[in-house]
């Protein structure tokens, strides 16, 4: 039988919690992330509401534990501090007959950094410290540093479902034998190049997004990282798993650089693909957390996605989107963070800002909090630019089947 | 199980797209930057389709074309690609953009195809692929993390054939901003020259490269990719002597059996320290050979050294351009592969005879 | 508004990389996407841009570029009716 690998420990840091604990709790109350911008500095913050962090670099740093942000991205600090959550829950040992691997997803990178020092790059050399910390694999090292990891240490950037697919190559990692732990997920700062970005697509929201709304008009970025200690099921002896990364799968649309197909055939086939490659059948998913932006396109491929895999009568779905904004690269790990909350709990969490059903769909998007839900199985999308579609498994460990 | 290269595709600073072609002649450039030579666009794109692609972009369609038909693979079980900086000149172009107009009057395709998957998503769009598809972006291990996921897709049984490519594009701007870090020499230097350098700093290099692998040889098969490694650790002598040890064991071989070393000599005197030091011992009586002179320097150049090992292990060949000795090449089975970035990203190949 | 036409022909070549098209090779009333020149969702919003940059209108419903962006022809109009 093939290796199993298990979730021990989760981190998570966004606009609606610093950690683990206050994420939860504020899904419990309802409380969104997503107000005006206030540390961004961009010509865009009075148009374009956004789940911004509201900590200062400097902050951020502190509650890493060291003395200043200087010479760190801020993707860098929300990584670190994520990381860390998940390294500590975990309670990972520092074993050297273990191969540890660090795969962490970025698609900011550092250019929430770069953006400001660009112009002095160009002609002085004031700022040279910051032109290391440009490219993806910087905050992937400095995590893997603080951390004390080395050995396998990579980057993953596939837009918006880089930090799923981080998930799926560990999880691929330690099935394979190469890896026996691995720290997975992903990591993403907001930036004026990435708001500017969207906004050129026209595909951000004025007001709080509404996934699956009939008169949704765009998503809210977001900023934040989520990551999790995965071990393969002979090393976790003593250990409680959290759950097991059941199923993964990941298929490109191959339609359009940056818009999903009508038919959804991409996101299709990657919650199929899952399912299939974790030997379980539709009716084995108890809840859906969507990739659901709140973008007329992704929501209505997505829709007809799941309308066609899971006909008339899907599981429970809803977007947690409008909680934590689009956290582009680090989507796939926060959600999945969530997804694990929610099957820890046995909760499935509302979808916010719903109100009318789509047009074009028959299925609606569960809006209330709902408790002693029944949950082994969750799949949570995650889909990137370029029809990069991911799905992932999570599944209950006490569920054998 | 064994993994075959079956088809490649390489644009890079030498004549690479040529049928046949093994360094019998090389282009020789003066001014540390080094950029890829570019094949006829119309044979291989509708000017209407690719109006609006940067370089790059078209730089690896026309890659991507040729590996396929080299393989004679139309359909890849998956597209990887691995690049540590990414799409360089549109994500200068939508910055430059939006720090000169201050956040006005911004058009969406240079964002569109600045992300780092932008090739790799293309390529599956052309093919109408909906297969497994990813990217990796982790500096001089970005390539080699590509290839690692691609073993394992066939290996897992998912897979019969996997595109997997790596690329670097070299800019203006990047190369001056670059400077400023030491990066580049600071004389200039004939590129032939650089593995005999002694100072500082290297030559700046880009290009793209596919590869078809597969389970299956194919017509054009030259070689076995046997196995590829990453390392991210600051590695003393003895360290990476101990890793390549494990390397070698890992998959059954001696060290005796490595005919050819390849070595990432980039003409920087700190870095090449290494090289140097593995050379005269822990590989005392190989052929020694170094690639960095014909392609220069990147996070991905190793997409040139791979090229290089397959040419050498199809052909039987040592070309002279690529010795570091003189060495007198009897049958040839196995090439290693070794190359850091900066002492940190390490890579480790076994490529071999077919 | 004949110089207009004139004028929006050469700037949509530009700033749509048409590179093998002439002005004269695009018919005033024929349809821009789809089959005519072949256009897409995302010349769309290059053409949104286009129009806040040369002629400051601003149009903020991308659907609504639909029916601005039929022709050369509604373009003009379109510019004729709400330029500053």
């Amino acid at each position: 039988m093939a290796k199993r690998v298990l979730v021990t420990g989760i981190g998570v840091v966004s606009a609606i919690g610093l950690n683990v604990h206050e994420t939860l709790a504020s899904i419990l109350s309802g409380k969104s992330g997503v107000s005006a911008l206030t540390l961004l500095k961009t010509k865009l913050k009075n148009l374009l509401p956004a789940a911004e962090i509201k900590h200062s670099n400097d902050e951020l740093a502190a509650m890493a534990g060291f003395q200043s942000c200087e010479g760190m991205t801020r993707t860098t600090l929300l990584g670190m501090i994520a990381a860390r959550e998940a390294v500590s829950h975990a309670n990972l040992s520092n074993d050297p007959s273990l191969n540890t691997g660090l795969i962490s997803a970025t698609t900011v990178g550092g250019m929430c950094k770069t953006e400001l020092v660009y112009h002095d790059f160009l002609t002085n050399s004031l700022q040279n410290q910051y032109i290391n910390t440009h490219d993806c694999g910087e905050s992937t090292e400095r995590i893997a540093d603080y951390l004390g990891v080395s050995g396998f240490v990579t980057t993953i950037n596939t837009a918006c479902s880089s930090s799923a697919n981080a998930i799926m190559f560990g999880t691929r990692l330690i099935k394979s034998g190469i890896l026996d732990r691995a720290i997975v997920g992903g990591t993403d700062a907001l930036s004026k190049f990435t708001l500017n970005g969207f906004h050129t697509l026209m595909i951000l929201d004025t007001q709080l997004s509404r996934p699956f709304d009939d008169q949704r008009a765009g998503l809210n970025l977001g900023e934040g990282a989520g990551y999790l200690v995965l071990e393969s099921e002979e090393v976790c002896t003593g250990k409680h798993p959290l759950c097991e990364v059941k199923g993964f799968g990941n298929a490109s649309d191959a339609y359009h650089q940056t818009a999903s197909s009508e038919d959804g055939i991409g996101a299709q086939m990657a919650m199929k693909n899952a399912i299939d490659a974790a030997g379980l059948t539709i009716q084995d998913i108890d809840y859906v957390n969507l990739h659901g932006t709140g973008t007329q396109n992704n929501d209505l491929s997505e829709g007809r996605a799941l309308e066609s895999l899971f006909g008339g009568n899907p599981p429970k779905f809803s977007s947690t989107k409008p909680f934590t904004g689009h956290t582009l690269g680090a989507s796939g790990g926060i959600e999945a963070v969530l997804s694990i909350l929610a099957l820890q709990h046995q909760l499935v969490f509302p979808n916010l800002n719903f109100k009318t059903p789509m047009k074009e769909l028959k299925v609606v998007p569960e809006t209330n909090l709902i408790r002693n839900h029944t949950i082994r199985n969750i799949l949570s999308n995650s889909f990137g630019f370029g029809g990069n579609n991911s799905s992932l498994i999570f599944s209950s460990v006490n569920d054998l089947s | 199980m064994e993994i075959y290269i079956r088809g490649i595709g390489l644009v890079s600073p030498q004549p690479t797209t040529r049928k046949d072609y093994f360094l019998e002649e090389v282009k020789e450039y003066y001014d540390n930057s080094l950029y890829a030579i570019e094949p006829e666009m119309e044979m291989y794109l509708d000017p209407a389709a690719s109006r609006r692609m940067s370089r790059i972009l078209r730089l690896g369609v026309i890659a991507s074309k040729i590996c396929l038909v080299d393989s004679g693979v139309s359909m890849p079980d998956g597209i990887i690609t691995g690049t540590g900086f990414g799409m360089v000149a549109d994500t200068e172009k939508f910055l430059l953009g939006l720090l000169e107009s201050d956040e006005k009057f911004l058009t969406p395709t240079p964002f569109i195809q600045s992300t780092h998957n932008t090739i790799g998503a293309y390529v599956s769009q052309m093919l109408k692929c909906h297969n497994y598809n990813s990217t990796y972006a982790h500096r001089g291990t970005s390539f080699e993390t590509a290839l690692i996921d691609g073993c394992m897709l066939i290996e897992e049984g998912n897979a019969k054939n996997v595109m997997v490519g790596g690329y670097e594009e070299n800019t203006e701007n990047q190369i001056r901003i670059l400077d400023k870090i030491g990066r580049w020499k600071k004389e200039k230097i004939s590129n032939l020259d650089l593995l005999q350098s002694t100072s500082p700093g290297t030559i700046a290099g880009e290009g793209i490269g596919f590869y078809m692998l597969s389970r299956h040889k194919g017509e054009n098969c030259c070689v076995r990719l046997t196995n590829v490694q990453i390392l991210y650790q600051n590695a003393n002598k003895e360290d990476l002597v101990r890793a390549i040890e494990r390397f070698l064991a890992r998959n059954n071989m001696k060290k005796d059996s490595i005919d050819v070393v390849l070595y990432g000599l980039n003409g920087d005197s700190e870095g090449d320290k290494i090289y140097h030091d593995l050379k005269k011992d822990f590989f005392q009586g190989k052929i020694h050979t170094g690639y960095k002179h014909l392609c220069g320097e990147s996070y991905s150049s190793t997409i040139f050294a791979l090229w290089v090992a397959a040419k050498m292990l199809k052909t039987q060949k040592v070309p002279s351009i690529i010795q570091l000795e003189t060495a007198n090449p009897q049958s040839l089975n196995h090439v290693l592969i070794y190359n850091h970035w900066q002492d940190k990203n390490h890579s480790l190949y076994l490529v071999s005879k077919c | 508004m004949g110089q207009l036409i004139t004028k929006l022909k050469q700037e949509i070549i530009e700033v749509l990389n048409l590179e093998d098209v002439g002005p004269d090779e695009i018919e005033t009333g024929a349809p821009l996407f789809g089959d005519g020149l072949g256009l897409d969702s995302i010349d769309a919003l290059e053409l949104i841009v286009l129009l806040e940059k040369n002629y400051g209108i601003k149009i903020d419903d991308p659907k609504k570029g639909k029916d601005v962006f039929y022709s050369i022809q509604t373009m003009a109009d379109f510019i004729e009716k709400n330029r500053l």
